[in-house]
């Protein structure tokens, strides 16, 4: 519980530091707002009297309070270029973007663990090292060339799943997972590789740990023995790497929602890029960067939850 | 007794691929009792218990049979799974090593409790837990429902043994195997688990077969007594007659390197015990064997003498006293000389992590007000259990660290030096031996200099190309001895010098540490555990408890008329040849 508390308090200042980040960044880039909008040939007065009404005249230390403070309610503010409310635009479109990363994640976790777990069992077999070679290769692939491969297979040639697109899920289930299925796969294929080396590094040092040898003594048989006892203390090694993973994820959907045409968290930032939209852009980036930061706290407090020995400190 | 017997083993082997580990291992336990098991490390032991088992390495393969009373099945190659249901039912084991015995993640109640569910014994989940606290309760673990609780790492090394203990023997099986199971705790803490075990033993007719390196131990512990070496038993016999008439030259010779008795000198077996491939033809033991002949060109087999024991030797051993005791060497008396560093009230806290934020931060005190003087030709033992401070002192005396309040002061000219426990960790393996040793010199010693280091403590001169892992321990110590000695300091000090080495190497060891100091005036502060080891080397004592000296003086008279119940405790909880023959039935 203190612990909770604690974790909580540096999130909150991490967001916090971020924010200013973010924040200053974004203003220090040239590219004034009210000039963008207006073109080039606007008179001076013209971008004066804009730049009021954006309230960009002001001084940046309560522009960010201003805007500090309206993320606090989630208001994210209001376009300068489109006019609209942010909000609404971030929170449709990271609802996208956590789709693929948990289903990248699915992908990789139910890849990783059993090619992992077995790989360690048999590494004195020839199998073993055949999955090892394999999650190695896998590693070296980009995920956009992952891409781009699943969907000349399934989608150009056999023509199975679309190539891109996305249907919500509260529109059509179906076609929802039929389009997320290329895209996370194209994530999970590559997250799976490395996690796969992971989780067989952190089984085969349990086996020749004394508590299994122990466990097969009070009368486990050896499978038993792995499961029981040993796949619980390589979880504690492999949660770190889960949920660096996951930050890599939400991440790494920016490139892949490109390829598949998602309309997800990536695809709006670069909109906002393009159009010079700061607001816009400023408001995706701290959503990632405190998706990155929650998830953090997560792993930490499962971290805590899985190894006694963390716990009672 | 004409019973049958409980275990009999006939003709176990173990072998990796090609080379064969363990031989010709035959030997049977009847039901109650007490077996042990002795030889230098690598002789075979522990690989013999786990093939009885079939806890082997996956690239191990056992022969041979081991029939165990009420088992339908040959417990030698034997599936997995006919094995899982002797294994932790009628055979428990337990480990070497506490520490890393229990699964970190799980709670000690629930590991217990699983033996227990596992074999029928309790079916419900609640009722092995109070059947799991109860064993605790037996085994003498204090507040047993809070240890069932505990997490491995919040108990101690002997409670952690306990819980090990609790799991083996859950299920009152016929038969408990120990390997080397105080082998990495306190004495006072070993003599508490040793007498649970005989008196478990005894209460419930459980047979035991005890594997250790520690001769007293073995003698307070059994009734009778395989003494391997090679991966073969050389001698067999009730306890008292093979500790104290052995019959085979090697367990003469290791009772002669283990005997730090005052008025003693422990004697060093020659050579190293050989690579399992690199055993000679004929008498395993004929390389190092003070008796060998052409006839030990053939392999002897193991027969029965006429004291009821076996031995497997073509020129057996008959003399009663055949260990005549060589007299430690004659010194002339050292004065105690100028006084070489002084110690003023050194306290050592440590921080401890803070509980919550903000919280002011917990102190934990390993020393407290410890003072001390190290005079030129004198030898300072230093002893206690782990926690008790001793290292901490000899890391600030060393300058290896600072005291939080107190003072370490040098005479002009002092230089020190320090030898640790593990001879392999504090050595560089990518460094040649001669380098190794020239490195505190910073490139001024020639040739001739680390060959005459290198004489000094006993290593041949061409060492000094080789590199570290192509020696065994007991020289690689030499080698940290020889480093230690290269930029001529006056003060030497040693972390548990011979704890990580062999009894037959211990003494070689020894008698390194007292030649240098004697000839050459250095003052010399070993730390460790082993009193016998601070007995044998050192003039003076000090006894640690709690970061506090708790007696000090001269190390005859400590032992003669130790002061302090704490002194008194730890010489009692050392087991001694002698005297642990008495008190068992046999
Ligand atoms: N898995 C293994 N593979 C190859 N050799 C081994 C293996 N385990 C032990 N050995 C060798 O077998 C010999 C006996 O080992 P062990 O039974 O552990 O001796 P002890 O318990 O008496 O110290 C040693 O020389 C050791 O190096
Ligand atoms: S058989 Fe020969 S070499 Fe072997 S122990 Fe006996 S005397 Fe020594
Ligand atoms: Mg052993």
């Amino acid at each position: 519980m203190r612990l909770l508390l604690r974790k909580l308090a540096s999130l909150l200042t991490s967001a916090v530091i971020a924010s200013f980040v973010v924040f200053a960044f974004l203003a220090v880039l040239p590219g004034d707002p009210a000039e963008v909008a207006l073109g080039t040939n606007a008179t001076p007065d013209a971008v004066a009297a804009l730049r009021h009404e954006f309230g960009t005249d002001r001084p940046l230390v309560t522009q960010y309070l201003d805007w500090a403070q309206g993320l606090l309610h989630g208001d994210f503010g209001t376009s300068y270029v489109t006019h609209d409310l942010i909000g609404p635009r971030i929170t449709d479109r990271f609802g996208v973007t956590c789709w693929l990363a948990l289903g990248g994640m699915l992908v990789a976790v139910l890849l990783a663990l059993p090619a992992g777990v077995l790989a360690a069992a048999w590494h004195r077999k020839a199998a073993g090292a055949l999955l090892s070679a394999l999650s190695q290769a896998g590693i070296a692939i980009p995920a956009f060339l992952a891409g781009i491969l699943l969907v000349y297979v399934f989608a150009v040639r056999a023509g199975a799943l679309p190539a891109g697109g996305y249907t919500p899920l509260a529109e059509d289930p179906g076609e929802w997972a039929r389009h997320l299925v290329l895209p996370c796969l194209s994530l999970g294929l590559v997250q799976g590789a490395v996690l796969t080396r992971y989780v067989r590094s952190a089984v085969l040092t349990v086996l020749h740990q004394d508590f299994l040898r122990t466990a097969r003594a009070k009368g486990r048989r050896r499978r038993a023995a792995l499961w029981r006892h040993g796949l619980p203390n390589a979880a504690v090694p492999v949660l770190t790497v889960l949920g660096l993973q996951l930050s890599t994820l939400l991440v790494g959907a920016v490139v892949v929602e490109r390829v598949f045409v998602v309309p997800g968290l990536g695809d709006l930032l670069l909109q906002g890029v393009a159009d010079r939209d700061l607001l816009l852009v400023q408001g995706v980036v701290i959503v990632l960067v405190v998706a990155v930061l929650v998830v953090n706290v997560v792993t930490d407090l499962l971290y805590h939850l899985l190894d006694p020995r963390l716990r009672s400190r | 007794m004409t019973t049958a017997p409980l275990l009999e083993v006939t003709g176990l082997g173990v072998d990796a691929g090609a080379v064969p580990l363990v031989r010709d291992v035959s030997f049977s336990l009847a039901r109650g009792e007490r077996l042990g098991v002795i030889g230098e490390s690598g002789s075979g032991k522990t690989l013999t218990a786990l093939a009885l088992l079939g806890l082997l390495d996956d690239g191990l393969r056992a022969t041979g049979s081991a029939r165990l009373d009420g088992v339908p099945f040959d417990l030698v190659g034997a599936s997995d799974r006919d094995l899982s249901t002797v294994r932790g039912r009628l055979a428990g084991m337990v480990f070497q090593e506490p520490m890393t015995a229990l699964n970190p993640v799980m709670r000690v109640g629930p590991q217990i409790a699983e033996t227990l569910r596992l074999h029928g014994t309790r079916t419900e989940r609640a009722a092995a837990r109070a059947t799991a606290v109860d064993l605790l309760d037996r085994l003498r673990l204090p507040d047993p429902a809070r240890a069932a609780r505990a997490h491995p790492h919040q108990l101690s090394g002997g409670q952690r043994q306990r819980g090990v203990l609790g799991i083996a023997l859950a299920n009152d099986p016929a038969l408990l195997i120990c390997d080397e199971p105080t082998t990495a705790l306190d004495v006072t803490v070993q003599k508490d688990i040793v007498d649970l075990i005989t008196g478990l033993s005894a209460e419930r007719d459980t047979a035991v077969l005890y594997i250790s390196h520690d001769l007293a131990l073995v003698a307070s512990v059994c009734h009778r007594v395989l003494v391997m070496y090679g991966g073969r038993i050389v001698e067999s016999g009730p306890v008292r007659q093979v500790l104290s008439r052995p019959a085979h030259p090697y367990t003469e010779a290791l009772l002669a390197a283990c005997d730090l008795s005052p008025g003693a000198r422990p004697k060093a077996i020659p050579g190293t015990v050989p690579a399992p491939g690199a055993l000679p033809e004929g008498c395993v033991f004929r390389d190092r064997c003070a008796y060998a002949d052409d006839a030990c060109a053939v392999r002897p087999e193991r027969v029965a003498d006429a004291s009821g024991g076996t031995v497997a030797c073509w020129h057996p051993r008959t003399g009663a006293a055949a260990t005549e005791a060589t007299p430690p060497p004659v010194e002339a008396p050292r004065e105690a000389g100028r006084v070489l560093l002084t110690a003023r009230k050194l306290t050592r806290r440590y921080a401890r992590p803070r509980t919550r934020p903000f919280a002011p931060r917990a102190h934990f005190t390993a020393l407290e007000e410890v003072g001390l003087e190290l005079r030129a030709g004198r030898r300072l033992g230093v002893v206690g259990e782990s926690g008790s401070g001793k290292t901490t002192l000899l890391r600030l005396l060393a300058g290896l660290d600072r005291p939080t309040a107190g003072t370490v002061e040098t005479a002009d000219g002092v230089g020190l030096q320090v030898v640790f426990q593990d001879p392999m960790g504090s050595l560089d393996p990518r460094m040649r031996v001669r380098d190794i040793v020239a490195e505190p010199l910073r490139g001024a010693a020639s040739p001739g200099r680390v060959a005459e280091l290198l004489t000094a403590v006993g290593l041949p001169a061409d060492a000094a190309a080789r590199y570290p892992h192509q020696f065994s321990g007991g020289q690689r110590q030499r080698i940290a001895i020889a480093r230690a000695l290269a930029p001529k300091p006056s003060v030497l000090f040693a972390d548990e010098p011979v704890s990580a080495l062999d009894v037959s190497v211990r003494a070689q060891i020894l008698d390194v540490l007292r030649g240098v100091t004697g000839e050459r005036g250095m003052g010399l502060c070993v730390v460790s555990h082993d009193l016998g080891v601070i007995r044998y080397l050192c003039d003076d004592v000090m006894v640690m408890r709690g970061g506090r000296v708790v007696e000090r003086g001269p190390v005859a008279d400590v032992w003669s008329a130790p002061q302090h119940p704490y002194t008194e405790q730890l010489l009692n909880a050392v087991p001694v040849l002698g005297r642990s023959f008495s008190g068992k039935g046999s």
